[in-house]
């Protein structure tokens, strides 16, 4: 319990240990069994019970206990950032994301001498390529599940309006706008920090625009930027078919919207699938289809991945190596997929269950599939990671009407400019 | 007998009661070391880093002088932050120091409840930031919240409290003013009950309106205090951060983002670590500038006034 | 603050009040006392009957202002569902830890300050005062590097010592102004019988500072147990989060449970109602006596 890790350690050999000044030696590792740990991410009320499950199988296989942290997406972000600053050897192993991964590619061992070239043939190739170090050529991280976006919609109440799915931006507001009123949203789409960059991030491509261009300059806020910005700001504050509240949501509050039943339709994560479908995380149970992400010029939405990283500062490689490849192991991804919902990064895996699935999941999985394909993310550009943070006050300012999305965009992208020039971007 | 002739024999000839200044920092010294270590060496590391390059994708910590400085003011989000820091800040300061004082010099008569009503002053301020932030967040809710729900059943129009930018930079403050209002209450309350009685008491019984009392003689009189409150809302403005943080993280848009939620944004989001040092000692340098316009104003003002 | 002080405008205003009865100015007072104390009491009571809700009451539309039926499932969730306890059981005993060791340290330190004429004794208390002006967020960052570099990172040790060393400057500053309102005759007089300075502090002038010790104690204990930034910044696992942080999770982990999370913060809120009721006037003492030396 706490109050004996406190007298463990021993308040008089800890202040000795900062007034002797910071050069100390880390501390001395236990001569027990091996023990790693792992900050791990959760996120919705059935995750931490995965972690359970596959923490508990990796230690019967293999003797290595794994004690681990569990945090939300964000606040895990913040942590890690904190922890790769101090260059800290606390945790052995992380699980991160392909949105952040530039941010921590001098603070995660490259894995490359870990999987040979044929094991990762085995992987979605859009999941590893983007947690490549583009310098070095690292792997910075591998990917557990692959993450992309489909639509979600209540079927039953489309059926009562004799509505279909939407396919194009103009479908979605034609749709949305039936289904708005009476305290009732047609749509609900977040519009902060990370969740509003990612969604903007899927209209500029669907609007036929890039982040950057050849010369890896920023070119969000070429013409197909403003469209997106702009028809994502309408979204919420000219057609009004989006919750007001929206400017406010991350991930959580966007999913909730949903699930709850006030909003008819919303584009959401592989998990989705499985929280929408358990009366005791949703209210909708089977009111609901899935449809693929809307359309624009393209049909170009985000293909990304959760991954397990290393530490570099780790002083347990080999064992933490071991838990990471079990964690992107086929069975850990078939547990992660059969209870979970959450998509195989692995080829293999990803077609025995896209065999083995009928009706209603075939058919979302086949959406998802094509979503993968097509699928594409962010430059891990130097620097990139924080024009990243620009963007989420860009956006945030674009959809709460402080801005319009032109002088947003401009300015966002000549800032952008200074601080990849200053990261090295173009050395 | 002059310093200079005698500095050594000067600390040995003491009154009992100031023996050797060594034997006081030999007791000093437990508590000094601590702060040195755990508290002044890490702000000094800080401010060091302040002027370098201080973040994950660099491979390591170099020089740039004043180059995260620059990049601070230059920053559209920090111009931005800048506003938000002042309009709160002054906002807030006005609103609860002529708030504080209202109420003070009103109820500062044997009222009944009087007993009771300050020790339930005393709740806001003493409870965390943290649940101050997440109930308001709770009351200003859209579509569950109290106020809305309330201005809904009075048939008036209902405020995106949260969402918008500027109804989002009124409700942080109302937070701020409703948890730290009472503490000045307080202050003040304690401060008219030691003034001299007799030039009030003089001035009524020459027919002085209250306004007037309380204008030319109770205010003056208040003066020290007055300041004191002053200079404890200046400080704590530029340190607020739990009440923001758990409302609005500084959105939407950077509509609430204060120095201290930028720096946090900067360091643990954007981890740049150089930035988000310098943006906090931006903030330290701030409420210095303002308490020294606090005590520098009106010991010109008298300087000036000698002068001419 | 004297009675002598405060007993004279007492006896002059109930006269005053015998002559004048009820007037307009007696009404303008009573409703301002009386709308302070609603403004100030409706946010809480609202938390409260929040927290006494079920999950179905606190969403509906229009917004009830009574309860439907009282319920304790939030508070008994809350421990259940979410581990509360862990997060109570590291907060009280940071926040206990932190106490002791602010008190053992500043009390020596206030009276070395307060009554040997140290060198240098000027610049302690510049620094002192701007320690108190500076962001946490500014502390929090340079913190977390060297608790790591020593391994010392989520730790409760750590978190302790981190208050320790940012609760002391205000500790010092408050104790140092009780010490010097004390007269010096009993220290003297003391001294000529042979005590050493620390049986001095210890049983001569701890005693006489009680109340300055308590409401410095007081005011430690609550700024430890409502901090949120260091403990978030400090703390990364459940072996060392505190109650605010454990706050912070409800709103990001499980969409927002608002029950829930009201039953977690009148939780939070109640060590520091007994100390305002218990302990009100060491803490207003503490409060004002520390803002008026500012």
């Amino acid at each position: 319990m706490a109050f004996d890790r406190l007298s463990r350690r021993g308040f008089l050999g800890g202040s000795a240990a900062v007034l002797g000044a910071s050069t100390f030696a880390p501390r001395i590792a236990r001569a027990e069994t091996t023990e790693i740990r792992a900050l791990l991410i959760t996120g919705g009320p059935l995750y931490p019970k995965y972690w359970e499950k596959v923490v508990a199988d990796f230690t019967a296989k293999t003797g290595i206990k794994v004690k681990y942290d569990l945090l939300e997406f964000t606040p895990l972000t913040t942590k890690i950032v904190t922890l790769g600053a101090a260059r800290s050897g606390l945790y052995d192993v992380f699980s991160t994301h392909t949105a952040q991964i530039d941010s921590f590619f001098n603070y995660f061992a490259p894995l490359n001498e870990y999987f040979t070239e044929d094991e990762l043939k085995d992987f979605y190739q859009v999941g590893v390529d983007y947690l490549v170090n583009p310098k070095t050529k690292g792997l910075a991280a591998i990917p557990r599940n692959m993450d992309a976006r489909t639509q979600y919609y209540r079927s039953d109440v489309y059926a009562e309006h004799g509505l279909k799915a939407a396919v194009t931006w103009e479908d979605l507001v034609e749709v949305s706008q039936k289904l708005t009123g009476n305290g009732y949203y047609g749509l609900v789409v977040p519009g902060q920090g990370d969740p509003a960059q990612r969604t903007f991030s899927d209209l500029l491509w669907q609007a036929g625009g890039d982040w950057v261009d050849d010369a890896g300059k920023p070119s969000f806020n070429a013409a197909p930027g403003i469209e997106a910005l702009t028809y994502y700001r309408d979204l919420i504050q000219k057609w009004k078919v989006v919750p007001p509240d929206a400017v406010s949501y991350q991930w959580n509050e966007n999913s909730t919207q949903f699930s709850s039943g006030a909003v008819m339709d919303t584009f959401d994560w592989p998990g989705a699938f499985s929280t929408l479908s358990n009366p005791e995380t949703s209210k909708v149970v089977g009111k609901w289809s899935t449809a693929p992400y809307v359309r624009n010029k393209t049909a170009i939405s985000c293909a990304i991945s959760h991954a397990m990283a290393l530490n570099s500062m780790s002083s347990k490689k080999d064992a933490a190596v071991e838990f990471i490849k079990y964690t992107v192991g086929s069975e850990a991804q078939l547990l992660n997929f059969n209870d979970y919902s959450n998509f195989p990064s692995r080829l293999s895996v990803a077609k025995q269950v896209v065999s083995e699935a009928t009706g209603a999941k075939a058919e979302w999985l086949a959406q998802l599939e094509q979503t993968i394909a097509t699928g594409k993310e962010w430059p891990k550009l130097p620097g990139f990671s924080r024009v990243c943070t620009l963007m989420f006050s860009t956006i945030e300012r674009a959809l709460s009407n402080q801005q319009s999305p032109e002088d947003a965009l401009n300015q966002a992208s000549a800032e952008a400019l200074q601080i990849m020039t200053q990261a090295g971007a173009y050395n | 007998m002059t310093a200079a002739a005698q500095p050594a024999g000067r600390r040995w000839r003491r009154s009992p009661l100031a023996p050797s200044w060594q034997k006081g920092y030999l007791f000093a010294s437990p508590a000094l070391i601590v702060m040195i270590a755990i508290l002044i060496y890490p702000l000094i590391y800080s401010f060091v880093m302040s002027f370098y390059r201080w973040d994950l994708s660099a491979p390591s910590q170099y020089f740039v002088g004043l180059s995260n400085y620059r990049d601070t003011f230059n920053s559209l989000g920090f111009k931005q932050t800048l506003r938000v820091q002042l309009i709160f800040s002054a906002v807030t300061i006005i609103i609860e120091v002529a708030a504080g004082m209202g109420v003070a010099v009103l109820v500062n008569s044997k009222l009944r409840g009087l007993k009771l009503a300050r020790t339930l002053l005393l709740v806001p301020p003493m409870i965390a930031p943290a649940v101050v932030g997440l109930n308001f967040r709770w009351l200003f809710n859209g579509q569950y919240g109290l106020v809305n729900g309330i201005l809904r059943y009075l048939g008036l129009p209902e405020a995106p409290w949260l969402s918008d930018p500027n109804w989002a930079l009124v409700s942080v403050m109302i937070a701020d003013i409703w948890q730290n209002t009472p503490l000045l209450v307080l202050l003040f309350l304690a401060g008219l009950q030691s003034l001299p009685q007799d030039p009030i008491e003089a001035a009524q019984v020459d027919g002085a309106s209250p306004w007037g009392i309380f204008w030319h003689i109770t205010l003056p009189l208040m003066r020290p205090i007055l300041m004191i409150a002053l200079m404890l809302r200046i400080i704590d403005t530029f340190r607020t951060f739990d009440v923001v943080w758990l409302m609005t993280q500084g959105g939407p848009g950077g509509a609430t983002s204060l120095i201290t939620v930028n720096a946090y944004q900067l360091a643990f989001q954007s981890a740049s670590f150089g930035h988000a040092a310098a943006v906090s000692y931006v903030a330290l340098a701030m409420s210095l500038l303002f308490l020294a316009v606090l005590y520098g104003a009106p010991w010109a003002a008298r300087k000036l006034r000698r002068n001419s | 603050m004297t009675d002598t002080v405060q007993d004279r405008p007492r006896i002059r205003r109930r006269r005053a009040k015998l002559r004048d009865g009820i007037t307009p100015g007696l009404v303008i007072r009573y409703l301002v006392l009386i709308g302070t104390v609603l403004l100030t009491v409706f946010p809480l009571a609202w938390l409260v009957l929040t927290s006494l809700r079920n999950s179905a009451d606190i969403f509906a539309v229009p917004v009830r202002v009574l309860p439907e039926a009282i319920t304790f499932g939030q508070y008994i969730a809350v421990f259940s569902q979410y581990g509360l306890n862990g997060y109570l059981w590291n907060t009280v005993i940071v926040s206990i830890a932190t106490v002791v060791l602010v008190i053992l340290l500043a009390v020596p330190c206030a009276y070395a300050m307060a009554r040997f004429r140290l060198p240098g004794a000027k610049v302690i208390v510049s620094i002192l005062l701007i320690m108190r002006m500076i962001p946490v967020v500014a502390l929090a960052i340079p913190l977390f590097a060297v608790f790591a570099s020593i391994g010392l990172l989520d730790t409760l040790t750590a978190l302790v010592m981190a208050h320790t060393a940012s609760k002391l400057p205000v500790a010092i500053w408050l104790l140092m102004g009780f010490i010097q309102d004390l007269p010096k005759e009993i220290e003297e007089s003391a001294q000529m019988d042979g005590a050493s300075t620390l049986r001095i502090i210890v049983q001569i002038v701890s005693p006489l500072i009680a109340p300055g010790i308590g409401a410095t104690a007081v005011i430690t204990f609550l700024f430890t147990w409502n901090d949120l930034l260091l403990a978030l910044t400090l703390s990364s696992s459940e072996a060392s989060q505190t109650l605010p942080v454990g706050l912070t999770n409800f709103v990001s982990q499980f969409g927002i449970d608002w029950g829930a999370m009201s039953a977690a913060g009148v939780l939070m809120v109640i060590p520091t109602l007994i100390f305002v009721w218990f302990a009100q006037g060491l803490l207003v003492k503490g409060l004002v006596s520390g803002a008026v030396r500012g």
